[in-house]
């Protein structure tokens, strides 16, 4: 299983991600983000042991890379059947103005992020990723928002409209 | 409609596969197979498997299962793909094609014995001591279930569906949290922990509070159902508890920027969708509207450390979009930047290579040389992305993508093949038509002495010119509509032969021989119809060359050849023309045979072999019935094919080559263009037929008068710029009805330069250039002497379309038998 997880040490406030992608841009776009975060840790499995690694791991959040609507339909609801974590999606193509976006929902994803700026998504260690991380701390720590419902109140996050 | 729609799609899909497993199988053969191939083969007998449970086609389903235990062993390396299990899996490919040519995949019929003989050599491996049972695990479904869990789980997850709705419905909270909690419990048992924590939810939670978790719970069982293929009854609990269903899944891509064509192009290589920019690549990409001197650079650098993203982010301009990159083996980020002249005072528009954006040495310090920066002007190719990413990669393409079945291609084809005709009509009313001339008569006649009617005239002579420009724009668009359209129907030339070498295989086994088969097409792709015209030719010339040419590996040996024959067929283009070669290393031709052959079938004499070169001896094959085999064998030699080849390839426009060398082998050229269905004529008339002539074949026109032709030892020419030039009358070259007595009139002659030689062909009146659409021809019209094809001009006049080959073989002909045409008197 081809994993990567942050060596820090952690407490009981600690939250942890994995992020589900191929992309080793888009995973050092993330860990840039997180850097904002003490409590954060992050682990990167890829997509093709998307089932071992989400069966195995304890995540508090589950971030999907899905870039196409194959990866959604792929990832997406497999990884809400399968893991306790809400599930969120970070895409090219996901604006909340596309279908796309609907389709992630209805599979269950409790957030849903449009990327900025390609697949890889560097602006997400600048200021436009300030948005993500908010919806994702709050993921993570708000029991109420872990609830994968088919139609939630979704994160407003940007994107081009 | 839909039944059928679903039948088609599974058909379809089967046969994707079919075109995956089979080459894989074939090549193993004779190379060692990859670990990533069988992992390919074992997939692809996996979604068949798939398939057949879908249709519920339990012999299928069966015997596919037994595929994969076969190859199980094969791909956790206990044993070796050998060649019993190859013949077993080809088998079965055989068996599912057959039923695929049924058009209903449920005729599948497993070959006799199939099963056992998989069954067996499941556990038969070299090293495979396990039994079936264990060696195979059931496969697994996509959420790594087992089949039988993952249905059981999936009926009882419908049946508890309907309870919760119930439970809603009726307000019996209790009722709602003893189904929920019996639904987490078989959750849990199933290791389907995100469905379990909704249960969980569930059954806690108040009344009011039910519905949206009941509402994730539906979606949650909707994706089972789509991945396990068992009903789970999500829509109706979805319709009862009044919940949106979605719309679909397309995209709806709108854009209010309006980007240069180039920057949309240059988009691509970064899966970033033009149609729908993001945040950030928008805002930069409207950079170029504020200022018309911005340039696009890419940035390639070794993946920094998360902790310099941040800094480099922010000191970046313009930064439009971002990707991974791998580089000499390792990864590295690329960004692609709009760059204005605010962000580089000192000269963006002296920026070159190497030059250093603003920003840049935040993440290496000064030194430049671990970056690279290239300006991205005009057109220039980004410099490490190689080729562009196919379109269908992007997500927001694959969602526009459809499926087209051909015959509704073909039918689109023939409609505009009948506005090609109808516009072909107007050309000729335009060019043709004898009102331009009546109206400036009438025009003269008003001026001098009706001129109370010049107004009317002048209107008609107004209405005329609008006429001939809309006709000239019509011709116009129907072009670009044939441009257009073309595209759609081509389909790579690579899935035409993809079954080659699995007759090769086949046909080399029943003769006895061993022959290495090579191919390579490249990406070429081709008309659809012209790969249909090409299947069977290319099939007769492969047969052919192992039946005839290749050797029995014994006979090989003795020449002091390797017993292995080599056989390849390539397919290149050359600008808009295909090339197809057939080459093998066998005995070549026997000419000497042939040329028996030929007198005995007094294609030839003697005397007329004397002077024929050996490939033009060698086109004797091309003979309808020819065969120089005394009996034939089931693979060929019934002298029916190789006929069909060159009536096929002239239907298309094209021409064969031959080189053959005794004992050193045989190489067949195709050589046509790659768009044969509307081609550039000359049109000319014989006085009773319009003939038209492949621009490709016409040098030049010109009108001699009668008294220019002189005899060159017997043969009519005419003296052109110096030299002698043979003249032919093309009616009586291509015995065609002769025209009234027209002896004494100047001659339009039409002068044809093929293969190196030259020659003037005599018409009556030559007309104009026309772009015509060669029509499907009879096979006995391909073979009137000197004629291509043939094609219809305005609403009825048929056009002879000229084969250069075949016209210049009749003019060398008609020279040998010291035929005096074109200077004759006439009677």
């Amino acid at each position: 299983m081809a994993t990567h997880e942050d060596s820090t040490q952690h407490d009981a406030d600690d939250w942890h991600l994995t992020l589900v992608s191929d992309d080793a841009g888009l995973a050092l776009s993330i860990r840039a983000l997180l850097l904002a975060d003490p409590q954060a840790r992050v682990t990167v499995t890829g997509s093709a042991d998307v089932l071992t690694g989400l069966r195995s791991l304890t995540a508090d959040v589950v971030l999907i890379d899905a870039d196409s609507v194959t990866d959604i339909a792929r990832l997406v609801g497999s990884a809400v059947l399968i893991q306790p974590a809400p599930v969120a999606v970070i895409g090219l193509h996901v604006s909340a103005d596309l279908r796309t976006s609907d389709l992630c929902r209805s599979r269950g994803a409790s957030l849903v992020h449009p990327k900025a700026c390609g697949t890889a998504d560097i602006a997400l260690a600048g200021p436009e990723g300030e948005a993500l991380l908010s919806a994702l701390q709050r993921l993570a720590r708000d029991p109420a928002r872990r609830m994968p419902l088919a139609r939630p109140p979704v994160e407003t996050t940007h994107g081009r409209s | 409609m839909a039944g059928a729609d679903f039948s088609a799609d599974l058909l379809t899909e089967a046969g994707e596969h079919l075109g995956v497993i089979e080459p894989i199988l074939v090549a193993s053969e004779t190379a060692a197979v990859s670990r990533a191939d069988v992992d390919v083969l074992f997939r692809a007998f996996h979604s068949i498997k798939g398939l057949a449970r879908v249709a519920g086609i339990a012999s299928l389903e069966q015997v596919t299962h037994l595929a994969e235990a076969c190859l199980y062993p094969v791909r956790n390396g206990t044993r070796d793909l050998t060649p019993d299990v190859i013949d077993a899996l080809l088998r079965l490919v055989d068996a599912i094609r057959s039923a695929q040519a049924t058009g209903d995949l449920t005729s599948f019929a497993e070959p006799d014995g199939l099963s056992t003989q998989l069954e067996a050599l499941s556990v038969s491996g070299p090293t495979q001591a396990a039994s079936l049972e264990a060696s195979v695990p059931a496969s697994r479904d996509a959420l790594g279930l087992e089949p039988d869990m993952g249905r059981a789980f999936a009926e009882l997850l419908a049946e508890l569906l309907s309870e919760l709705s119930e439970a809603l419905s009726d307000r019996d909270e209790a009722a709602l949290h003893e189904a929920a909690d019996v639904l987490a419990h078989a959750a849990r048992k199933t290791g389907l922990a995100g469905l379990e924590r909704c249960a969980r939810f569930l059954a806690q939670a108040a009344l009011d509070q039910a519905a949206p978790i009941l509402s994730g719970i539906v979606a949650q069982a909707r994706t089972l159902e789509a991945l396990t293929g068992t009903e789970t009854g999500w829509a109706e609990v979805s319709m009862s508890l009044g919940l949106e269903s979605d719309a679909g899944t397309s995209l709806d891509l709108a854009s209010d920027t309006a980007l240069p064509a180039a920057l949309i192009s240059r988009l691509a290589y970064w899966k970033v969708s033009p149609l729908h920019l993001p945040a950030v690549a928008g805002a930069a990409l409207e950079r170029f509207s504020s200022d018309p001197a911005a340039r696009l650079a890419e940035v390639v650098l070794p993946m920094p450390e998360p902790e310099a993203l941040g800094p480099l982010v922010t000191a970046l301009p313009g930064l439009v979009a971002s990707r991974s990159l791998t580089v000499d083996g390792r990864p590295h980020l690329a960004l692609l930047v709009a760059v204005t002249s605010a962000d580089m005072p000192e000269g963006l528009e002296a920026a070159g290579q190497g030059t250093a954006l603003p920003g840049i040495d935040l993440v290496n310090g000064p030194d430049l040389s671990a970056w690279s920066v290239t300006w991205l002007d005009g057109t220039t190719a980004p410099a490490h992305f190689g080729d562009a990413p196919a379109p269908s990669r992007m997500a927001a393409v694959e969602e526009t993508q459809v499926r087209v079945p051909v015959e509704v291609l073909d039918r689109l084809f023939g409609r505009i093949g009948s506005f090609f005709t109808l516009g072909s009509r107007l050309n000729v009313l335009a060019s043709e038509s004898r009102s331009g001339e009546a109206l400036r008569r009438l025009y003269d006649y008003a001026s001098s002495r009706a001129p109370e009617m010049l107004p009317e005239v002048e209107a008609l002579m107004a209405d005329r010119r609008d006429f001939l420009t809309l006709e000239a724009e019509v011709s116009h668009f129907i072009s670009l509509i044939h441009e257009a359209t073309l595209g759609l129907r081509v389909i790579p030339f690579e899935n035409i032969i993809a079954r080659f070498p699995r007759m090769v295989r086949e046909a080399a086994r029943e003769l006895g021989k061993s022959v290495r088969f090579e191919q390579s097409a490249g990406t070429i792709k081709i008309d659809k119809g012209m790969a249909d015209m090409l299947l069977d030719p290319l099939m007769h010339m492969i047969r052919n060359s192992i039946d005839h040419g290749i050797e029995a590996p014994e006979a090989r040996a003795a020449a002091g050849k390797p017993a292995t024959a080599r056989l390849s067929l390539t397919a290149e283009q050359h600008g808009n023309r295909l090339v197809l070669t057939v080459s093998d290393d066998g005995r070549g031709i026997d000419i000497a045979r042939v040329g028996e052959k030929a007198v005995a079938q007094r294609l030839a004499s003697v005397e007329d072999l004397a002077r024929m070169s050996d490939a033009e001896i060698a086109r004797f094959i091309f003979t309808p019935g020819f065969s120089t085999r005394s009996e034939a064998s089931t693979v060929s030699g019934r002298g029916v094919g190789m006929d069909v080849v060159l009536v096929n390839v002239t239907r298309l426009g094209g021409r064969i080559d031959i080189e053959t060398e005794a004992g050193k082998g045989t190489t067949f050229r195709l050589d046509m263009p790659l768009s044969a269905a509307i081609r550039p004529m000359l049109l000319a008339d014989t006085g009773r037929q319009t003939i038209g002539f492949p621009e490709t074949m016409v040098a030049e026109t010109a009108v001699f008068p009668a008294a220019s032709v002189q005899s060159v030892n017997g043969q009519p020419s005419l003296l052109l710029r110096g030299r002698f030039l043979p003249l032919f009358d093309i009616c009586e070259l291509m015995r065609l009805p002769a025209p009234e007595d027209d002896a004494g009139a100047d001659l339009s002659v039409v002068i044809c330069s093929w293969k190196g030689r030259r020659v003037g062909f005599r018409t009556r009146r030559i007309l104009r250039r026309a772009e015509l659409l060669i029509r499907e021809t009879h096979l006995r019209v391909a073979e009137l002497p000197g004629v291509g094809g043939i094609s219809i001009l305005g609403a009825d006049r048929i056009v002879l379309v000229l084969d250069p080959d075949k016209l210049f073989d009749l003019a060398a002909r008609a020279v040998n038998r010291g035929l005096r045409s074109a200077g004759n008197p006439r009677p």
